[in-house]
Protein backbone atom coordinates (compact mmCIF):
# COMPACT_ATOMS: atom_id res chain seq x y z
CA UNK A 1 0.00 0.00 0.00
CA UNK A 2 2.72 2.50 1.09
CA UNK A 3 5.33 1.49 -1.61
CA UNK A 4 1.91 1.91 -4.47
CA UNK A 5 1.31 5.28 -2.71
CA UNK A 6 4.91 6.46 -3.23
CA UNK A 7 5.11 5.05 -6.51
CA UNK A 8 2.13 7.35 -7.62
CA UNK A 9 3.74 9.92 -6.00
CA UNK A 10 6.56 9.47 -7.80
CA UNK A 11 4.71 9.70 -11.01
CA UNK A 12 2.58 12.40 -10.76
CA UNK A 13 5.99 14.76 -9.35
CA UNK A 14 7.69 13.49 -12.78
CA UNK A 15 4.62 14.65 -14.38
CA UNK A 16 4.83 17.93 -12.85
CA UNK A 17 8.50 18.02 -13.71
CA UNK A 18 7.77 17.52 -17.18
CA UNK A 19 5.22 19.97 -17.30
CA UNK A 20 7.26 22.49 -15.86
CA UNK A 21 10.11 21.78 -18.42
CA UNK A 22 7.55 22.22 -20.99
CA UNK A 23 6.20 25.28 -19.68
CA UNK A 24 9.92 27.02 -20.06
CA UNK A 25 10.82 25.23 -23.69
CA UNK A 26 11.20 27.56 -26.30
CA UNK A 27 8.62 24.99 -28.51
CA UNK A 28 5.39 24.20 -26.27
CA UNK A 29 4.32 21.27 -26.73
CA UNK A 30 0.46 22.61 -27.99
CA UNK A 31 -0.27 25.73 -29.49
CA UNK A 32 -1.76 27.29 -27.38
CA UNK A 33 1.37 29.56 -24.87
CA UNK A 34 1.33 27.83 -21.29
CA UNK A 35 1.79 30.63 -18.83
CA UNK A 36 1.71 29.64 -15.49
CA UNK A 37 4.24 30.72 -12.38
CA UNK A 38 5.85 28.50 -10.15
CA UNK A 39 8.63 28.23 -7.22
CA UNK A 40 10.93 26.02 -5.50
CA UNK A 41 12.05 26.17 -2.24
CA UNK A 42 15.67 25.73 -1.22
CA UNK A 43 17.26 24.77 2.66
CA UNK A 44 20.10 25.82 1.85
CA UNK A 45 20.96 25.73 5.50
CA UNK A 46 20.30 21.79 5.84
CA UNK A 47 21.03 21.57 1.97
CA UNK A 48 17.93 19.81 1.12
CA UNK A 49 14.70 21.04 -0.84
CA UNK A 50 12.48 22.81 1.57
CA UNK A 51 9.72 20.49 2.12
CA UNK A 52 6.22 21.77 3.97
CA UNK A 53 6.85 25.03 3.48
CA UNK A 54 3.55 27.16 3.85
CA UNK A 55 3.67 29.78 0.78
CA UNK A 56 0.74 32.04 0.49
CA UNK A 57 -0.03 33.39 -2.92
CA UNK A 58 -1.31 36.92 -3.41
CA UNK A 59 -2.43 39.29 -6.13
CA UNK A 60 -2.23 43.41 -5.73
CA UNK A 61 -5.59 44.94 -5.86
CA UNK A 62 -5.25 48.65 -5.46
CA UNK A 63 -2.71 48.96 -2.21
CA UNK A 64 -3.86 45.67 -0.80
CA UNK A 65 -2.72 42.15 -1.44
CA UNK A 66 -5.72 39.79 -1.64
CA UNK A 67 -4.88 36.24 -1.14
CA UNK A 68 -5.28 33.87 -3.57
CA UNK A 69 -4.64 30.35 -2.42
CA UNK A 70 -1.79 29.15 0.54
CA UNK A 71 -0.06 26.16 -1.13
CA UNK A 72 2.45 23.35 0.56
CA UNK A 73 5.63 22.78 -0.85
CA UNK A 74 6.30 19.13 -1.55
CA UNK A 75 9.52 16.80 -0.89
CA UNK A 76 11.31 18.44 -3.68
CA UNK A 77 10.43 21.66 -2.22
CA UNK A 78 7.87 22.80 -4.87
CA UNK A 79 4.53 23.60 -4.57
CA UNK A 80 2.56 20.72 -5.75
CA UNK A 81 -0.05 22.51 -7.83
CA UNK A 82 0.38 25.59 -10.33
CA UNK A 83 -0.30 28.72 -8.62
CA UNK A 84 -1.68 30.25 -12.08
CA UNK A 85 -3.27 28.32 -14.54
CA UNK A 86 -1.79 26.18 -16.58
CA UNK A 87 -3.71 27.00 -19.71
CA UNK A 88 -4.41 30.35 -20.76
CA UNK A 89 -2.78 33.74 -21.06
CA UNK A 90 -1.38 34.90 -16.99
CA UNK A 91 -2.77 38.02 -15.81
CA UNK A 92 -0.27 40.32 -15.82
CA UNK A 93 0.11 42.54 -12.45
CA UNK A 94 1.53 42.89 -9.05
CA UNK A 95 1.90 39.19 -7.15
CA UNK A 96 3.07 38.45 -4.01
CA UNK A 97 4.60 34.94 -2.56
CA UNK A 98 5.06 34.88 1.70
CA UNK A 99 7.05 32.14 2.45
CA UNK A 100 6.73 30.53 6.03
CA UNK A 101 10.44 30.12 6.65
CA UNK A 102 10.66 30.53 10.44
CA UNK A 103 8.02 27.70 11.14
CA UNK A 104 9.53 25.65 8.66
CA UNK A 105 13.14 25.87 10.33
CA UNK A 106 11.90 25.66 13.86
CA UNK A 107 10.22 21.96 12.44
CA UNK A 108 13.60 20.96 10.76
CA UNK A 109 15.25 21.86 14.48
CA UNK A 110 17.32 24.77 13.66
CA UNK A 111 18.10 26.73 17.16
CA UNK A 112 15.82 30.47 16.24
CA UNK A 113 16.05 33.37 18.53
CA UNK A 114 12.93 34.53 19.39
CA UNK A 115 11.35 36.60 17.61
CA UNK A 116 12.67 34.84 14.90
CA UNK A 117 15.17 37.26 12.21
CA UNK A 118 13.42 35.81 9.48
CA UNK A 119 10.04 35.03 10.27
CA UNK A 120 7.78 35.43 6.92
CA UNK A 121 9.96 36.03 3.66
CA UNK A 122 7.64 38.24 1.37
CA UNK A 123 8.94 38.10 -2.36
CA UNK A 124 7.41 41.15 -4.20
CA UNK A 125 7.44 40.67 -8.06
CA UNK A 126 5.46 41.58 -11.12
CA UNK A 127 4.19 39.29 -14.39
CA UNK A 128 4.59 41.73 -16.75
CA UNK A 129 3.96 39.79 -19.93
CA UNK A 130 1.01 37.24 -20.30
CA UNK A 131 2.94 34.47 -22.62
CA UNK A 132 6.08 33.53 -20.42
CA UNK A 133 6.97 31.12 -17.32
CA UNK A 134 7.67 32.66 -14.38
CA UNK A 135 9.81 30.80 -11.84
CA UNK A 136 10.37 32.69 -8.33
CA UNK A 137 12.75 30.36 -6.28
CA UNK A 138 13.71 30.99 -2.79
CA UNK A 139 17.02 30.38 -1.50
CA UNK A 140 16.59 29.77 2.48
CA UNK A 141 18.58 29.71 5.83
CA UNK A 142 17.64 31.19 8.99
CA UNK A 143 19.77 34.46 8.51
CA UNK A 144 19.39 34.96 4.84
CA UNK A 145 17.61 34.20 1.70
CA UNK A 146 18.27 34.69 -2.11
CA UNK A 147 15.53 34.97 -4.95
CA UNK A 148 15.35 35.93 -8.53
CA UNK A 149 13.30 34.94 -11.22
CA UNK A 150 14.43 31.59 -12.25
CA UNK A 151 13.25 29.40 -15.65
CA UNK B 1 38.01 73.02 -13.66
CA UNK B 2 41.20 70.68 -12.58
CA UNK B 3 40.70 72.01 -8.74
CA UNK B 4 36.96 71.31 -8.52
CA UNK B 5 37.41 67.79 -9.99
CA UNK B 6 39.82 66.95 -7.49
CA UNK B 7 38.04 67.97 -4.65
CA UNK B 8 35.24 65.99 -5.93
CA UNK B 9 37.81 63.23 -6.21
CA UNK B 10 38.89 63.72 -2.61
CA UNK B 11 35.86 64.12 -1.46
CA UNK B 12 34.49 60.18 -2.95
CA UNK B 13 37.72 59.10 -2.26
CA UNK B 14 37.26 60.44 1.95
CA UNK B 15 33.76 58.96 1.66
CA UNK B 16 34.71 55.57 0.43
CA UNK B 17 37.74 55.41 3.18
CA UNK B 18 35.35 57.02 5.48
CA UNK B 19 32.97 53.91 4.58
CA UNK B 20 35.55 51.49 5.25
CA UNK B 21 36.75 52.49 8.25
CA UNK B 22 33.17 52.62 9.99
CA UNK B 23 31.93 49.22 8.77
CA UNK B 24 35.37 47.73 9.43
CA UNK B 25 37.52 49.69 12.16
CA UNK B 26 37.20 48.85 15.36
CA UNK B 27 38.26 52.44 16.40
CA UNK B 28 35.54 53.71 14.06
CA UNK B 29 33.36 51.31 15.45
CA UNK B 30 33.53 52.93 19.04
CA UNK B 31 31.79 55.94 17.79
CA UNK B 32 28.70 53.86 16.68
CA UNK B 33 26.57 52.70 18.96
CA UNK B 34 26.46 48.94 19.75
CA UNK B 35 22.90 48.55 19.24
CA UNK B 36 22.28 49.88 15.53
CA UNK B 37 20.15 48.78 12.06
CA UNK B 38 22.38 49.54 9.25
CA UNK B 39 21.99 48.26 5.58
CA UNK B 40 24.13 48.49 2.28
CA UNK B 41 22.96 48.64 -0.71
CA UNK B 42 24.90 46.02 -3.65
CA UNK B 43 24.56 46.40 -6.90
CA UNK B 44 25.89 43.44 -8.59
CA UNK B 45 24.12 44.02 -12.09
CA UNK B 46 26.55 47.05 -12.18
CA UNK B 47 29.40 45.77 -10.07
CA UNK B 48 29.36 48.99 -7.99
CA UNK B 49 27.58 50.34 -4.57
CA UNK B 50 24.05 50.84 -5.16
CA UNK B 51 24.19 55.01 -4.68
CA UNK B 52 21.00 57.35 -4.15
CA UNK B 53 18.62 54.12 -2.76
CA UNK B 54 15.15 55.31 -1.37
CA UNK B 55 14.68 52.80 2.05
CA UNK B 56 11.62 52.97 4.21
CA UNK B 57 12.56 51.89 6.94
CA UNK B 58 8.72 50.27 8.89
CA UNK B 59 8.12 48.61 12.29
CA UNK B 60 5.24 46.31 12.85
CA UNK B 61 2.86 47.55 15.19
CA UNK B 62 -0.24 45.34 15.08
CA UNK B 63 -0.83 44.17 12.07
CA UNK B 64 0.54 47.09 9.92
CA UNK B 65 4.08 48.17 8.97
CA UNK B 66 4.42 51.73 10.24
CA UNK B 67 6.56 54.27 8.66
CA UNK B 68 9.48 55.43 10.56
CA UNK B 69 11.55 57.32 7.88
CA UNK B 70 12.90 57.06 4.81
CA UNK B 71 16.55 56.94 3.72
CA UNK B 72 18.85 57.17 1.16
CA UNK B 73 21.90 55.51 0.20
CA UNK B 74 25.30 57.58 -0.56
CA UNK B 75 27.94 56.71 -2.96
CA UNK B 76 29.40 54.02 -0.77
CA UNK B 77 25.85 52.26 -0.79
CA UNK B 78 25.14 53.36 2.49
CA UNK B 79 23.43 55.99 4.20
CA UNK B 80 25.14 58.49 5.86
CA UNK B 81 23.90 57.20 9.62
CA UNK B 82 23.04 54.09 10.77
CA UNK B 83 19.49 53.71 9.77
CA UNK B 84 18.11 53.52 13.59
CA UNK B 85 20.82 53.59 16.37
CA UNK B 86 20.89 53.29 20.05
CA UNK B 87 17.49 53.05 22.53
CA UNK B 88 15.58 53.15 19.00
CA UNK B 89 16.98 49.84 18.23
CA UNK B 90 13.96 48.28 20.46
CA UNK B 91 12.98 44.39 19.87
CA UNK B 92 10.72 44.27 17.34
CA UNK B 93 9.84 43.44 13.64
CA UNK B 94 10.83 45.61 10.91
CA UNK B 95 10.67 45.97 7.13
CA UNK B 96 13.09 47.63 4.52
CA UNK B 97 11.57 48.69 1.19
CA UNK B 98 14.14 49.05 -1.32
CA UNK B 99 12.80 51.01 -4.06
CA UNK B 100 14.53 49.19 -6.60
CA UNK B 101 13.29 49.81 -9.79
CA UNK B 102 13.50 53.79 -9.44
CA UNK B 103 17.11 53.21 -8.72
CA UNK B 104 17.54 51.35 -11.92
CA UNK B 105 15.01 53.55 -13.88
CA UNK B 106 17.77 56.63 -12.85
CA UNK B 107 20.47 54.22 -14.35
CA UNK B 108 18.88 54.08 -17.88
CA UNK B 109 18.60 50.31 -17.33
CA UNK B 110 15.51 49.25 -19.07
CA UNK B 111 12.85 47.29 -17.31
CA UNK B 112 9.93 45.70 -18.48
CA UNK B 113 6.44 47.37 -17.64
CA UNK B 114 5.36 46.80 -15.16
CA UNK B 115 8.93 45.91 -13.79
CA UNK B 116 9.95 42.69 -12.29
CA UNK B 117 10.84 43.97 -8.89
CA UNK B 118 9.87 47.04 -7.85
CA UNK B 119 9.96 47.89 -4.40
CA UNK B 120 11.88 45.14 -2.22
CA UNK B 121 10.46 44.58 1.04
CA UNK B 122 13.18 42.59 3.69
CA UNK B 123 11.38 41.98 6.97
CA UNK B 124 13.53 40.99 10.09
CA UNK B 125 13.21 41.05 13.71
CA UNK B 126 15.06 42.81 16.54
CA UNK B 127 15.43 40.12 18.79
CA UNK B 128 17.61 41.67 21.45
CA UNK B 129 19.38 44.88 21.05
CA UNK B 130 22.76 44.34 19.03
CA UNK B 131 24.26 45.94 15.82
CA UNK B 132 21.67 44.40 12.61
CA UNK B 133 23.59 45.03 9.16
CA UNK B 134 20.78 44.08 6.19
CA UNK B 135 22.71 44.04 2.98
CA UNK B 136 20.97 43.63 -0.47
CA UNK B 137 22.84 42.27 -3.25
CA UNK B 138 20.75 43.30 -6.42
CA UNK B 139 20.20 43.13 -10.20
CA UNK B 140 16.80 44.13 -11.84
CA UNK B 141 16.11 40.53 -11.58
CA UNK B 142 17.33 38.76 -8.01
CA UNK B 143 18.24 39.79 -4.79
CA UNK B 144 20.21 38.54 -1.52
CA UNK B 145 19.74 39.39 1.85
CA UNK B 146 21.49 38.42 5.08
CA UNK B 147 22.42 39.27 8.89
CA UNK B 148 25.46 40.82 8.08
CA UNK B 149 28.55 42.57 9.91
Amino acid sequence: MTTNEIGRRDLVAAGAALAVAAASSAAPAQAQAKSRLTTHVLDTYNGVPGEGVTVEFYKRDGESYVLQKTVVTNHDGRAGEPLLPVEGPASLGQYRLVFHVADYFRKMGAPLPDPPFIDRVSVDFAIYEEKEHYHVPLLSSPWSYTTYRGS
Amino acid sequence: MNHSVERRDLLIGGLAVGALAAATSPVAAETLDPHRITLHVLDVYSGKPGANVTVDLSVLDGQTYRLIKTVSTTVSGRPAAPVLSGEDVKVGEYELLFHVADYYSGLGVKLPNPPFLNKVPVRFAVFEPAAYHIPLLLTPWSYSTYRGS
